[in-house]
């Protein structure tokens, strides 16, 4: 494991310590370990205190400046690509966790804040636990309009772009094509429930919520 | 004109299909689902073929014969095919491949694709497949007074001259440019090349481009002669790219491996191979999803949108009726509006003008006077006009009760069907029927079935799914009384009390929906997606009600009538011969014991096996002589109900089921029926359960 990606998982470690409020170093667990390999723990804070990452006060380790951009970092790209491997690509939470604590070593920041717009910046995790912001916050009409969603998640009376289709099956997706349900095209939603109806150019169609769920759509106002 | 030799051709590969190049001149209609098919092809023919608001009506192919007065010639005929709608020619479904297959093998000499105006471009993606086949067509832009109050006009004379074919804009309903088209059709029949579409170019991803290059030269020539007509070869190498799908080594159709030496079938092979890799979606899609953009593009150069502010009642009423809370109201609404037109002002009304006035007073003791004093023997007169006579029973009972009952229910179906209506139930019905393993779109057969079960039975063609085909089929069989049913049980349940309706209610919609949830599990295969158009709401028209109504009677009186003389033939013959006694001893155990009824109902369950209504009519007549009690009543109702299909209901399920099947539901059902009758009845009976 090289050392970057060691600091990384330690400081990923702190500042999941400071969220519980437990920062002491005791507390400390370093999560991301399936390719962490012998270390000492202690030996690698004090080599970051020396580094100034943190400072190490009674027991209780506290970030440096440097040291808490460095980790608001590692742990937003942990959370945005967990995020994206959940939601839009439909992998299950344990291996999107494991992909994440992958994902978070090797993003660019230029990739990390393209897929926070496109997830739509979303706040918190799967979990529920917050996603930091980047350098440059978004601008607060970014919130509420994820780039990208499903058109199950579309408010009813919106209208969106189809972006890609995920259909479990070829059928269905050969049948939406010829309805002309593809990418390009825009199409308005009209209800969810009991059916979903949306209407592209003059046709109606009602489909099931499970179609809905994979149709991917970018709204538009 | 020599037929040019037989073909032999087949595309799915199921056995050869033997065409032979037609003689004479024929049109296959072709378009996607829902725009005015089955009119235009009334209108050409003089045929009428079912016409309805819901897309997907059209389950069979309908095939008629269209006068052509030459010049010359004093009348020529041309054949003419209605085929299901279609919303490509890749297939999807068995109705698509029905469609496809026409168009591959019986070589119409000329095609008339109908669209509809205000939805174009699905209808171009259609014409686009057409030209690339190369096959002469007639475009025909339907329903322009939809798209006009919608604020779209169509350029269809440049439309015209990009594909290179005739564009005829109509009404059909109203019969506005059906002329012209009929003109159109007949004047410039193709021959020889001329005539034929200009290719559109449409902009293929590179590898399937590629492709095409390859495999155009391995393909075999269709069939050499010049005058036949048959796809082009560009066409038929996007075909066999995109029937590719799932994994594993691409399989040709049967034909093509016969037509060609094993060497070409593997170049064949290995270019869909390497074709297929090259995405990651199915090729089938990419190459829809190129159509779909050529098809927009040709749409953005010929339609003009003005902006209107199209808000109608028709588009008020179309969001109400689908709307979570307010839908409901309707399917309330219009549940009642049927209840109070067929059962209330049919059964009622219309039933005790014909039956007690006409029939009863007037008809059936005028016929019997007649027989007596014409006819001497005694057997004969009790064969027309006794007991269980021809004239008595059969002739009033066939007109004076079913008539009446069946006729204003078809009214109502047609006023739904015809509105548009029913695929908003389907909407609203979509949950209820997830759980029997169906979806929305079972409603259409589900309702039809109250009004004749075989018709519903044979409507079941519409579902995507073998197993929604088979499991409707199997509710219909069971639960769902037909109207002529439902009008008497429904008037033998008012004589009790309103609380014995809703246990009749309850029973047969608790059993129809378990039996559902339960064979959903034990019938396998999957249930479709549901994806359902909704057409417009638009106004029914009476003259296309009535003669929709006329053609569904007299469709149930062919299917009817015979048999409830056939039925009381043969109650006549078990009467005489003793035979019913010995049944009713026979059963007694069952129908006495176990349902608590008196021996007489044994013959109205007879009369059950060759209809049901029937049999209600007999259980009918006993109550209301006071032979059965509330309770006995009311079991003898449930049992009626869930009873064996009529015979006739029985032959269309051999049919579409094939007889095993057919033989297993029977099986299933008898004991099943006599069973919830029985549980019924215990269950009253301990719960000392009395009505009013």
């Amino acid at each position: 494991m090289k050392k970057s990606c060691l600091i990384d998982e330690i400081l990923e470690a702190v500042w999941l310590a400071h969220e519980d409020d437990q920062p002491q170093i005791e507390q400390l667990r370093v999560e991301c370990k399936h390719d962490a390999g012998e270390f000492d723990l202690s030996e690698a804070l004090n080599e970051m205190a020396d580094m100034g990452l943190v400072a190490l006060e009674g027991g209780v380790v506290e970030f440096t400046e440097t040291g808490r951009k460095r980790a608001r970092d590692v742990i937003r790209r942990h959370r945005l690509a967990q995020r994206l491997l959940m939601d839009v690509l439909d992998v299950s939470e344990r291996t999107s966790e494991e992909m994440a604590c992958q994902f978070e070593h090797i993003l660019s920041e230029e990739v990390t804040d393209k897929v926070a717009a496109f997830l739509g910046h979303p706040q918190v995790d799967p979990s529920g636990r917050p996603i930091p912001h980047g350098d440059s916050p978004p601008k607060p009409a970014e919130f509420v309009k994820p780039l990208v969603m499903r058109l199950s998640r579309l408010g009813v009376g919106k209208s969106a772009r189809v972006s890609f289709l995920t259909p479990s099956f070829h059928k269905r997706f050969d049948r939406l094509a010829a309805f002309g349900i593809n990418p390009g095209v825009v199409l308005n939603l009209h209800q969810q429930t009991p059916a979903f109806l949306v209407r592209l150019g003059e046709t109606e169609l009602a489909l099931d919520p499970e179609i809905a769920d994979e149709i991917y759509v970018r709204p538009i106002d | 004109m020599v037929p040019k030799g037989a073909v032999e051709y087949s595309v799915h590969g199921h056995g050869k299909v033997k065409v032979t190049a037609a003689g004479r001149n024929t049109i296959a209609l072709v378009g996607n689902p829902n725009v005015g098919k089955s009119v235009v092809f009334g209108y050409l023919t003089g045929h009428y073929v079912n016409v309805s608001n819901y897309p997907g009506t059209t389950v069979e192919v309908s095939r008629g014969k269209m006068v052509v007065h030459g010049e010359e010639a004093d009348s020529v005929h041309w054949e003419v095919i209605d085929t299901p709608g279609v919303n490509n020619f890749i297939p999807t479904s068995e109705d698509e491949a029905v469609t496809r297959d026409i168009l591959l093998e019986s070589t119409p000499t000329y095609i008339l694709q109908v669209a509809d105006a205000k939805n174009l471009r699905r209808g171009l993606l259609l014409s686009l497949q057409l030209a690339e086949m190369g096959l002469p067509f007639v475009l025909c832009l339907n329903m322009i007074d939809e798209a006009r109050d919608r604020g779209i006009s169509i350029d269809s004379k440049a439309l015209a001259k990009v594909l290179g074919v005739p564009v005829v804009g109509t009404i059909a309903t109203q019969k506005v440019g059906l002329e012209e088209l009929r003109r159109r059709i007949t004047a410039a029949p193709a021959s020889d090349g001329e005539n034929l579409p200009s290719q559109v170019p449409i902009d293929y991803p590179e590898p399937i481009r590629k492709a095409i290059d390859e495999l155009i030269p391995l393909l075999p020539a269709s069939n050499g002669s010049p005058q036949e007509m048959s796809i082009s070869r560009k066409s038929m190498a996007l075909m066999l790219l995109a029937m590719s799908r799932g994994s594993g080594d691409a399989k040709l159709p049967t034909w093509l491996d016969t037509a060609v030496n094993p060497a070409i079938r593997e170049a064949i092979r290995t270019v869909i191979n390497r074709t297929r890799r090259a995405f990651a979606r199915s090729l089938s899609v990419e190459i829809t999803q190129a159509r779909m953009r050529a098809a927009a593009q040709l749409m953005d150069r010929v339609l003009q949108r003005r902006a209107t502010s199209f808000t109608s009642l028709s588009q008020w009423l179309s969001r109400a009726t689908v709307h979570p809370v307010g839908g409901l109201a309707f399917v309330a609404a219009v549940m009642a509006g049927m209840y109070y037109f067929v059962g209330v002002f049919g059964a009622g009304t219309l039933v005790d003008l014909l039956e007690a006035r006409l029939f009863g007073a007037h008809i059936v003791p005028w016929l019997t006077r007649a027989v007596e004093i014409i006819i001497p023997w005694q057997l004969l007169r009790d064969l027309l006009v006794g007991e269980f006579g021809l004239l008595s029973m059969a002739l009033s009972y066939s007109i004076a009760i079913v008539l009446p009952i069946v006729g204003t229910f078809f009214i109502a179906f047609g006023l739904l069907e015809d509105s548009g209506y029913l695929p908003r139930l389907s909407v609203m019905m979509n949950r209820v029927f997830r759980a029997m393993g169906l979806n929305g779109k079972a409603v259409l057969p589900m309702v039809l079935g109250l009004g004749c079960d075989t018709m519903a039975t044979m409507t079941t063609r519409i579902l995507d799914s073998r197993k929604e085909r088979r499991i409707v089929t199997l509710l219909l069989a069971l639960g769902v009384p037909c109207s002529a049913q439902l009008g008497v049980i429904l008037a033998m349940l008012g004589g009790i009390s309103l609380g014995a309706a809703a246990i009749w209610l309850a029973v047969v919609i608790g059993t129809v929906f378990l039996v559902g949830h339960l064979s959903a599990k034990v019938i396998a295969g999957q249930t479709s997606d549901f994806l359902l158009e909704m057409p417009p709401l638009r106004k029914p028209l009476l003259g296309n009600i009535i003669i929709k109504t006329l053609a569904r009677l007299e469709w149930y009186l062919r299917e009817a009538v015979p048999l409830f003389f056939l039925g009381t033939l043969l109650l006549f013959i078990m009467d005489h011969l003793a035979i019913l006694v010995w049944i009713e001893n026979v059963t007694r155990p069952i129908i006495q014991t176990f349902l608590g009824l008196p021996g007489e109902t044994t013959a109205a369950f007879i009369m059950g096996f060759l209809r049901r209504d029937y049999g209600a009519a007999g259980l009918f007549l006993l109550a209301r002589e006071g032979q059965l009690d509330t309770i006995q009543t009311l079991v003898s109702l449930v049992v009626i109900t869930l009873f064996m299909p009529c015979i006739a209901n029985l032959f269309m399920i051999i049919k579409e089921q094939g007889w095993r099947i057919a033989l297993g539901m029977a099986v299933f059902i008898l004991p099943f029926a006599l069973l919830v009758g029985g549980i019924l009845n215990w269950t009253l009976r301990l719960l000392k359960v009395a009505f009013p």
